[in-house]
């Protein structure tokens, strides 16, 4: 079943085009990476999937609804950033308690567990939280809640390295005892790599690609060799990104044709978070260019 | 996919649940703004002396209008308050559609309204209380419940539906606020205009003045009130959030 499906979604927003053209379908019970640079348009796209925001043309739709102003959509999905917000009168577990009423799925043992854990104390107010502990405290929120869909923007911010592993570690755990969609917005793919399936890639707000994390391991391979040998294999190619390694060894990246054979030059494989990187750059050395 | 469906009804009940607890410390702040009033009245309104050869007689009237206007003013805070972006967005950490926030967010303010008129009402005896306790009067003479139920179930109502009309009036514009910064300038300048145009004053007299019972008082107020919050609900219909 599909959960989300958006037909050229755009977003005018503080005067610019926050989204220019999204389109993309996201079918049910996966972790998908949301990636992109900065400013690519990942956070716009989260709210209005959340019905924070309202799209300024096209069509959003979360389990065949608009998602703005649904109670359906409100109910049945979450966002956790970090501009969550909870009331100052309540403590931490006031917050926990007052859940329930609100989400039927609510997993109260989970919650309580993890914030044990994550050693959060229990009589604290939200806004007095250190932004890790804020950011810990929200993702347990989210995870407890157990919607249909979970998204998450840019979730580890501010959590140190012990914490990021174990949130990881916790969000794959409950995703397999509780199966449901994921969307997990990063700038650090190689971070999340080993949790995702499929990578939702976006660049100035659009989607550049839509494919399973295999397959984005595919995409490109890198050529390395020397200058001219490499130049004849890659004149006919799409160039993702190259880079001037010596006086003689070039090495460039290029689209993955599987009918190409390459001699005298050694073939590599690219990373799937270095081919993000090097489709959304928009110059073909990167910051070499800058120095030249 | 197994989607739960609740209905909205009983999203706004539990968001009714939560805003009791989490807008405890608005409730609060009543006490602190009546006990104001309170003080600022035991001085009284007016008083008028006259003296026969040599016995004079000094009458005093105190009345609870003063902790009546700050409750009203406190009520317009309040109205106002619940528009910030701080309490919009705490709804949107849990389930909720604009429509659903603000259905909650009135039934709060009619009931903080209920809360506050009838224990502004009631300053009325603990005024005469203190005065007894600590006044310098001999002689304390008021209506009171028993005297004339009716009438003073009557003033209950009005001053309820009174602080209920500033709480949506401080919510519609409050709603105003956060849909655009202009009326920050519009809003000052609307209720300046009121006295002082023909209209305005037109428009105050028919309200407060030409009415031939309390009745139609509080038909007048209860439909003003229902307007100001309707308009609110249109307003902040596609208000964004975490923008």
């Amino acid at each position: 079943m599909t959960v989300i499906e958006c037909q050229n979604v755009k977003k005018r927003y503080m005067g610019k085009n926050a989204l220019e053209s999204i389109t993309f379908q996201l079918e049910d019970k996966k972790i998908t990476g949301l990636i992109g640079r900065n400013g690519a348009g990942k956070t716009t796209l989260l709210k209005i999937l959340a019905g924070f925001m309202k799209e300024s043309s096209g069509e959003v739709k979360v389990f065949s609804n608009n998602p703005f102003n649904n109670l359906c959509v409100s109910e049945n999905s979450i966002l956790v950033d970090d501009q969550m917000s909870f009331p100052d009168t309540l403590k931490l577990t006031e917050i926990l308690m007052m859940a329930p009423s609100f989400y039927p799925n609510w997993n109260a043992e989970l919650a309580t567990g993890l914030f044990e854990y994550f050693n959060l104390d229990a009589k604290q107010q939200h806004s007095k939280l250190s932004k890790g502990n804020q950011a810990m405290f929200n993702a347990i929120f989210g995870l407890a809640t157990r919607c249909s869909l979970t998204m998450f923007d840019e979730p580890t911010n501010g959590m140190d390295e012990a914490v990021r592993t174990d949130f990881y570690r916790a969000l794959l755990k409950e995703y397999i005892a509780y199966p449901r969609s994921i969307l997990i917005s990063s700038h650090h793919l190689a971070e999340i790599e080993h949790l995702l399936e499929d990578i939702l890639l976006i660049h100035k707000g659009k989607v550049v690609f839509h494919q399973s994390l295999d397959e984005v391991k595919e995409y490109a391979v890198g050529i390395q060799g020397p200058t001219e040998k490499v130049e004849a294999y890659i004149n006919q190619q799409e160039i993702l990104h190259t880079k001037q390694l010596n006086r003689e060894l070039q090495y460039t990246v290029v689209r993955k044709d599987s009918s190409m054979k390459y001699e005298g030059v050694t073939i590599q494989p690219v990373s799937a978070s270095d081919v993000c990187m090097y489709v959304t750059s928009d110059t073909k050395g990167g910051i070499d260019d800058v120095f030249k | 996919m197994f989607l739960s469906k609740s209905s909205l009804g009983k999203v706004v009940r539990a968001q009714v649940r939560f805003k009791m607890t989490a807008y405890m410390g608005a409730v609060l702040s009543l006490i602190v703004v009546q006990l104001v009033g309170l003080i600022i009245s035991l001085n009284g309104t007016g008083s008028m002396g006259t003296s026969i050869d040599n016995i004079s007689i000094q009458v005093n009237i105190v009345t609870h209008d003063g902790v009546f206007m700050f409750v009203a003013i406190w009520a317009l805070f309040v109205g106002n308050l619940i528009t910030t972006k701080a309490y919009r967005y705490d709804d949107f950490s849990f389930v909720t559609t604009r429509l659903s926030g603000n259905i909650a967010n009135i039934i709060i303010l009619c009931m903080v309204s209920v809360f506050a008129g009838v224990t502004t009402f009631l300053s009325n005896y603990l005024l005469r209380v203190v005065l007894l306790l600590f006044g310098s009067s001999s002689y304390l003479k008021s209506p009171g419940i028993l005297e004339n139920p009716l009438s003073s179930y009557l003033n209950v109502m009005v001053i309820i539906i009174l602080i209920l009309t500033a709480a949506s009036a401080g919510y519609f514009g409050g709603m105003l606020l956060q849909k655009s910064k202009v009326f920050m300038v519009l809003i000052p300048a609307f209720i300046i205009a009121i006295p002082v145009t023909k209209s305005g004053q037109a428009f105050l007299a028919y309200v407060f003045m030409e009415n031939e019972s309390m009745l139609f008082l509080l038909v007048k107020l209860v439909s003003i009130t229902i307007i100001l919050f309707a308009l609110a609900i249109v307003t902040s219909n596609r208000l964004e959030v975490r923008a």
